[in-house]
């Protein structure tokens, strides 16, 4: 048996009322003199002991009365397997960890409150129903553990608190690490009864080792009581844009530029009419087009079109019909809006004539448009000698290609290394006159700037009759994945009389700044024919063949424009991948170098402009660097410098598309916690607290004290007014 | 203020007007009762000489014996048997029970007046009284007389006396029989707060005496109703300790207890052949004469 309201036992002190009473009583005794004392001794001798036992009798009638509504108002309660003590009296031998998921699923909503308002409210039963004196951490989880309370704490004000200000995130969820570590914490307290509450949706996508969890919870389950809570309910219907990216090579100025968006049906009927929109900035949307039917459990993609009117950086975001999971209803990307790109063309062997120089085919492709349009066009070209090389300031230079280039000086090395580490591109073309002991030695084996050493060549120019073909499928690169739809034409038909063979480095390079080689595109005989590699904030894109038509015709075909496009598209843009961040990861991007030392005020989605913070621009690494790591949330963050109108930055965070996948643990999923975990459906009409307390306390029987007050007190009215009678 | 010695009692101008008062009172309620009436309650008898007495203030100097005077010069009063109707000895309980009073009469202050009016009313029939007050045994003690000028000393008699003792009725009654050799009536006006069967021994010891009694059993009207209510504590007149108790739950068996005692003693009475009247002190007077009197005609019709 327990008390809930332990205090008020101090109420049984009231019994001394009756007594106090009757005390008092005796001040008010009338006295009067008597002669028939005899008749009156013989009277109360005959009737005193009745009259003392009856008074006796109508005291502790009082008195139990006082008892029992002293009892009734404690709230006793009785749990099957003893006496579970003075709840909260005195202090209590509790610690609890609460976690709280935050991420994305949980914005789902019935209408009027989202799940994590409920997994707010459930928290706070939770809080409610640990006795006092216990202590609590609070922990916010989802693919990462926030432990804003880290250690029990007997604060519960403070618990409070933190669970009131907690924020939804749009992170994802993996709740087994979480509650590994919870497990942990609560193995270190002294406490006779640990417990962990864990408040979530129950979104299966985020339970992924079940067993291994099973396991950990089976074999501290003897110390510590786990008990899942289940708030919501699953919804049956959900789309989500699980993805949007620009599929132009570029974004230049005033033209269209596309975007690929990506449309996943969740729910378990057919999605019909799906109506997805997409807009710059916080303009209206720009274009909009509907997907006629997305099963369940597919996806859909469709492109569509958006015009930048400025360069500089912007926001795209594709919308869809609010549902009740408004999380992934829209999905934002941020672009860096190209002006103008200049390439600097090093023309290895430039010839007698114009079309005998290395780069002629290059150049037009890169520009091609008529002369007189050339000055208009955003892609410039400049064209030097490798001798020349030492003096160009390459960071004008969005790319920089080597073609058929003999080597290059160790001071131009240094430079490119500083190029390539701030986000510049490098484009190598081999040729007759490269010299392949320096790349392979300094290139690829010193500085780790190409992908592939360049191995022994194949084929022989002079004779066009043996040739070579690119692969005609499988353009799994993003570089050339738009030859994937056979209505853009294919890379096959070039002609390829003489290259190098391309030995990729191995993949496990100890340098975290340099990425694992890629293939873009291979021949059809499997041998690599263009790879990449990203080095620093920039990339190295290596041809295995020539830029001119000495070894091969690909350069005079069609193809050849958007390819090279292509490539430069992906060497502008990789620096801006570093716009477009995952949820919750760190965003590091390189400034110009005037922003050096400058504060940003940064933004997060959908912040009221007076919730902002503060970051600077630093020197790391010889780079200026933008650091932020407060991206929880979904969206556009601007970076602006004090109140300027244009931001200095603007970056976007995507959620895990794993987080629109809203199906639950199935039963026979929660089956595998039986035994280890508790798993309760919290709804707002059951009190987590009251359940938690009577399965602490047991049942409540406060009212059968009530009863038995009543009753004793009618039986001490009865009694008093039968015994007062005269006898 | 001196302490109320018996001299000072029978001096004390407070206890005279008092004694006056009750002889007036006693007179207004008489004369009041006799207005009307016709015919002594009391036969008279010849007079016969019995013996001497030495004079003592207040006696009628008719009769003192001048033959004595004339040889022996001293002063005698001629005394005669059946000098009177009847010569009744007035008993006035004096213990301490008496002084009980639930209003503004107590108990004693009641038998006083009872007293004085059947003291005035004997005498002014020319009848003889003898007046005492007892209580553990004779107090104060007024011989017999029936000079209705001895009224006023009988009414000093009465008004000066102060309770002090327990009763002892029965020793009274014994020392009375003892002394009077000449039957009488004895007039016994008590609570009767004393041992029962010694009450009613000395009842008989005077009615084997030839002595006829009349009882006046004065009650105060609480002590026939037992009204209290609460908690109260009760103190003994008459050193019997004190009991706290709430009385309205005992009224019942009290009231049993207390009915049983009065009907045992009027049968006790009524066994001894001996008038038993109960009085209660919020009862006029005049219906204690009354009484008093029809128990003389039903006797003597």
């Amino acid at each position: 048996m327990a008390f809930l309201n332990p205090l008020l036992l101090f109420g049984i002190i009231g019994i001394a009322a009756p007594i106090i009473i009757h005390l008092l009583a005796k001040k008010r005794i009338k006295r009067t003199l008597w002669a028939a004392m005899k008749f009156l001794k013989i009277v109360v001798e005959k009737n005193q002991r009745r009259l003392t036992l009856e008074d006796l009798i109508l005291l502790i009638l009082r008195c139990l009365v006082l008892i029992a509504l002293a009892l009734a108002m404690a709230r006793p309660s009785f749990k099957q397997g003893g006496f579970g003590g003075f709840g909260g009296f005195g202090g209590s031998n509790e610690a609890a960890i609460i976690l709280l998921d935050h991420s994305a699923s949980m914005s789902q909503s019935d209408g009027a409150a989202s799940k994590f308002d409920k997994a707010q409210k459930a928290a706070e039963e939770a809080l409610d129903a640990l006795p006092s004196g216990s202590s609590v951490a609070v922990w916010l989880v989802s693919d990462v553990v926030k432990n804003v309370i880290p250690e029990p704490t007997r604060d519960f004000a403070l618990a409070r608190k933190v669970i009131r200000a907690a924020q939804r995130s749009d992170r994802g969820t993996e709740l087994p690490a979480a509650l590994r570590q919870a497990v942990e914490v609560m193995q270190r307290q002294t406490t006779a009864v640990k417990q962990i509450f864990l408040l979530t949706d129950g979104q299966a996508a985020g339970w992924k080792q079940l067993a291994d969890t099973r396991l950990l919870l089976d074999s501290v389950k003897k110390d510590i009581q786990t008990r899942l809570v289940l708030v919501g309910e699953s919804e049956q219907h959900n789309l989500g844009v699980t993805g949007l990216r620009m599929s132009s090579a570029l974004a230049p100025v005033n033209q269209p530029v596309r975007f690929e968006v990506e449309v996943a049906n969740y729910g378990v009927e057919e999605a019909r009419n799906v109506q997805v929109s997409i807009g710059v900035d916080a303009e209206p949307p720009g274009d909009e087009a509907g997907i006629e039917s997305i099963p369940p459990g597919e996806s859909k993609r469709l492109s569509l079109f958006v015009q930048f009117r400025d360069p500089g950086f912007h926001s795209v975001t594709a919308h869809l019909p609010a549902d009740r999971n408004p999380a992934d209803d829209q999905r934002a990307v941020a672009v860096r809006v190209i002006g103008e790109i200049n390439v600097l063309l090093v023309d290895g062997d430039p010839g007698v004539e114009p079309r005998e120089s290395e780069v002629f085919y290059l150049r037009n492709a890169l520009v091609p448009v008529p002369p007189e349009q050339r000055e208009k066009y955003y892609i410039k070209t400049k064209t030097i000698s490798p001798a020349d090389l030492q003096t160009a300031k390459l960071s004008d230079y969005e790319a920089v290609v080597l073609a058929n280039v003999l080597d290059v000086p160790e001071v131009v090395l240094a430079g490119l290394e500083k190029y390539l580490r701030a986000g510049g591109g490098l484009i190598v073309f081999p040729g007759g006159r490269m010299s392949v002991t320096f790349y392979n030695e300094q290139l690829f084996t010193e500085r780790g700037f190409l992908p592939a050493a360049f191995g022994p060549p194949r084929g022989e120019a002079e004779q066009q009759e043996k040739f070579f073909h690119l692969q005609t499928k499988n353009y799994e690169h993003p570089i050339v994945s738009i030859w994937k739809d056979p209505a853009a034409g294919t890379l096959g038909t070039a002609n390829f009389y003489r290259a190098f063979l391309l030995q990729p480095a191995k993949s496990d390079v100890p340098r975290p700044d340099i990425g694992p080689p890629a293939l873009i595109l291979k021949y059809e005989d499997g041998q690599p024919a263009v790879m990449e590699r990203t080095w620093g904030y920039g990339r190295v894109i290596q041809f295995s063949s020539t830029a001119d038509s000495a070894w091969n015709d690909l350069c005079i075909r069609p193809i050849f424009v958007p390819l090279i496009h292509r490539i430069l598209g992906a060497i502008v843009t990789r620096q801006d991948e570093h716009l477009n961040l995952r949820v919750g990861t760190k965003l590091s991007y390189v400034m110009d170098s005037e922003m050096l030392g400058k504060d940003l005020t940064i933004t997060k989605p959908g912040a009221k402009k007076d919730a902002t913070s503060l970051r600077r621009v630093t020197l790391q690494a010889g780079l200026p660097l933008l650091q932020f790591d407060e991206t929880d949330i979904a969206g556009v963050y601007d970076a602006r410098i004090g109140d300027d109108a244009v931001p200095a930055l603007r970056f976007a965070t995507q959620s895990d598309p794993a987080e629109s996948r809203l199906e639950e643990l199935s039963p026979a999923d929660l089956k595998v916690f039986d035994g280890v975990a508790q798993i309760i459906r919290w709804s707002p009409e059951h009190s987590l607290r009251t359940a938690l307390q009577k399965e602490r306390t047991g049942s409540e029987f406060w009212l059968a004290f009530v009863i038995l007050a009543l009753v004793l007190a009618v039986a001490e009215t009865w009694f008093g007014n039968r015994w007062s009678r005269s006898k | 203020m001196a302490a109320k010695s018996p001299e000072n009692t029978l001096l004390d101008p407070v206890a005279i007007q008092s004694a006056e008062h009750l002889g007036l009172q006693a007179r207004s309620v008489v004369e009041g009762y006799m207005a009307g009436a016709h015919r002594s309650p009391f036969r008279g008898f010849a007079i016969e000489f019995a013996q001497h007495r030495e004079y003592v203030p207040g006696d009628d100097t008719r009769h003192l014996d001048w033959k004595v005077l004339g040889k022996s010069d001293r002063y005698y009063i001629k005394q005669y048997e059946q000098e009177t109707n009847y010569v009744a000895h007035l008993l006035l309980d004096g213990s301490e029970s008496m002084k009980y009073a639930s209003g503004k009469v107590s108990k004693l202050d009641y038998g006083r007046t009872i007293a004085a009016c059947l003291a005035y009313l004997i005498l002014l029939q020319r009848d003889a009284v003898a007046v005492g007050v007892f209580d553990a045994k004779m107090r104060e003690y007024q011989p017999r007389t029936d000079s209705l000028a001895k009224i006023h000393q009988i009414c000093q008699m009465l008004t000066a006396f102060v309770p002090t003792e327990q009763t002892a009725i029965s020793n009274a009654l014994t020392e009375i029989a003892r002394q009077v050799k000449r039957r009488g009536i004895v007039i016994l006006i008590s609570d009767l707060m004393d041992d029962e069967e010694k009450i009613t021994q000395g009842i008989q010891h005077l009615r084997f005496g030839g002595h006829e009694v009349i009882v006046f059993h004065v009650l105060d009207p609480f002590e026939l109703t037992f009204p209290f209510q609460g908690s109260v504590e009760f103190e003994g007149l008459e050193a019997q300790g004190r009991i706290l108790t709430r009385p309205s739950e005992l009224r019942k068996s009290y009231l049993e207890e207390f009915g049983a005692f009065l009907d045992r003693m009027r049968l006790a009475c009524e066994r001894a052949g001996c008038p038993y009247v109960r009085i209660s002190t919020d009862q006029p007077w005049a219906d204690v004469l009354s009484a008093f009197l029809a128990t003389r005609q039903h006797r003597y019709g």
